[in-house]
């Protein structure tokens, strides 16, 4: 729909000289679009492409999926109405998305973050050339259906990325047994990094992940529960493939260190410098 | 000339069969196996709607391949059978899950919660229980309990059961890793929030003096009384089966919070 619909001149006019500001935007725009993060690879694709800031479309990418109303609503029901749980984890997945796309603004122009397809003058997210790209012109019918090409490709491109990171998913929780990991979390800040690297194992949907995570109460400190929610939706395998679909490799590599030192740290800081989560019960 | 339009056709073709598939693998999902949903066994059955929605955009997608137009070229050679394998390839395993169950083993590895006294009211308010709670959370005895209450009923509100007899069902479990204390047995069904992939374990303990005669995995029917101990610094709810007897699974095996 964006790149049939959106007008890339609708964008650049939008955005002109508001570079900063849309990158605050871009990082709760999850409010209003709420996607998990396999489905936002696709549309932080093709918002790239409709000419995006790098660092908005990051914030966006990192922020969506845990920024949103559907997550919101998900993390209260696991914590039964704890609104602290809700808060730090809103709080921190904006927080946490605008600093790394300042930062990954910081260390990489456009034009290098991208891969070359992906980066090419088209007006297309895709290097297909199956379909016709410049709909601008067409009625309304015509867009609809260029939509719907380039929604197919998306499926192809994506999809087979999304069903490996599915099947690595689906090993790690056959194989990986959560409770017996328990005894192993002595302290909180090996808790925590722990947990960190359960989410990225795990490649839970950040709409569900919370139900898992509650699943440690009281067993694990609040800040490593909280490292797996915010790190599990920016960070997991299945993301990290998709990405090839969009990002150069040494991008993705920076990218998702930057992110995990980011969560790191802010769970490292709520532990040891606020003693736990702010309104913690 | 020629053997580029053959290319072209290929790549349509494989793109075709595909989506085609996906579409046959959702609609198979709306089909009942053995008096069940097949859907029930991935997602929650009230999400059918996603399935529907699913179907309907592939249907779209399917229509979009047909009227490209033919003189463009799309993923050749390897890189489009090997895209084209990979998204087949979980449509390979539908013949295996429609009639497999996760085993014994599988279900250690996810994180179990037995049931504990006076802890979760909100979610039994969820469930359509709240009828019990009055808004300051004083508890009113209903008058009249269900003598067979569903184990998410007791899993999520058993302090009205205290000292009544029960009977109940769920699968049989115990392991020496999970520490139960002497003749007890975990009862427990696998709770879906969303799909299969965040299901976990939730039940009761059991005491039964032949608890480790049991074989693991196997669908119980418990009779007995429901009562509270301490298991891993927590209260938790507790049977004192009279009687314990092997079932036949429900028609949907998944409790659903």
């Amino acid at each position: 729909m964006i790149e049939a619909f959106v007008p890339e001149e609708l964008v650049s006019r939008l955005l002109a000289g508001r570079q900063n500001k849309a990158v605050f935007i871009a990082a709760g725009l999850g409010l209003i679009f709420p996607v998990c993060e396999c489905a936002i690879v696709p549309v932080v694709r093709r918002l790239l492409h409709k000419g995006v800031p790098l660092s908005a479309a990051i914030a966006f990418l990192l922020g969506g999926p845990i920024v949103n109303p559907i997550v919101a609503g998900s993390t209260w029901l696991a914590y039964r109405s704890d609104w602290s749980f809700l808060g730090v984890r809103m709080i921190c997945g904006y927080t946490i998305a605008v600093a790394v796309a300042f930062m990954m603004n910081f260390l990489f122009r456009k034009g290098t973050i991208l891969l070359d397809e992906a980066s090419s003058g088209s007006s297309s997210a895709c290097d297909c050339d199956a379909h016709e790209h410049d709909v601008s012109g067409n009625g309304k019918m015509s867009r609809c259906f260029a939509a719907f090409q380039h929604a197919c490709d998306d499926f192809f491109d994506v999809g087979r990325f999304l069903v490996i990171g599915a099947f690595i998913a689906a090993l790690a929780r056959t194989t990986i047994g959560v409770d017996a990991l328990r005894d192993l979390f002595a302290s909180p800040w090996l808790a925590i990094i722990m947990m960190m690297g359960l989410a990225i194992a795990l490649n839970l949907c950040s709409e569900t992940d919370a139900f898992i995570a509650a699943g440690f109460r009281g067993v694990l400190p609040d800040t490593a529960q909280m490292a797996f929610m915010v790190l599990g939706p920016m960070l997991d395998m299945k993301l990290l493939l998709m990405y090839l679909t969009m990002f150069r490799k040494r991008v993705i590599v920076v990218l998702a260190f930057l992110t995990f030192i980011a969560v790191l740290l802010s769970m490292i800081f709520l532990q040891y410098g606020l003693g736990g989560l702010p309104g913690g019960r | 000339m020629d053997g580029n339009r053959n290319k072209i056709s290929f790549y349509r073709v494989l793109q075709s069969i595909v989506v085609l598939a996906w579409i046959a693998f959702f609609w198979f999902l709306f089909q009942r196996i053995w008096g069940a949903p097949l859907l029930g066994k991935f997602l929650r059955p009230d999400y059918w709607w996603l399935v529907g929605i699913g179907t309907a955009i592939l249907v779209f997608f399917l229509i979009s391949i047909d009227c490209r137009d033919p003189g463009n070229r799309g993923r050749r050679g390897v890189s489009l059978l090997v895209q084209m394998g990979i998204m087949i390839l979980p449509l390979l395993y539908l013949p295996t899950a429609a009639v497999s169950q996760l085993s014994p083993e599988a279900i250690k590895k996810r994180s179990f919660y037995v049931a504990q006294a006076g802890q979760i009211n909100n979610d039994a308010s969820r469930t359509g229980m709240s009828e019990s709670i009055t808004i300051e959370g004083k508890r009113e005895r209903e008058p009249k309990l269900p003598e067979n209450p569903s184990l998410l009923r007791l899993v999520l509100d058993p302090d009205p059961y205290e000292g009544r007899r029960v009977t109940t069902m769920g699968i049989a479990y115990w392991d020496k890793e999970l520490k139960l204390p002497e003749n007890t047995f975990f009862c427990y069904q696998l709770a879906m929030y969303c799909c299969a992939a965040d299901a976990r374990p939730m039940g009761v303990l059991v005491e039964y003096d032949k608890s480790k005669a049991l074989k693991k995995g196997d669908w119980v029917t418990v009779e007995g009384t429901v009562g509270f101990t301490t298991f891993e610094d927590q209260r938790v709810t507790k049977i004192t089966a009279e009687k314990v007897s092997p079932t036949e699974p429900p028609e949907n095996p998944y409790l659903l919070p």
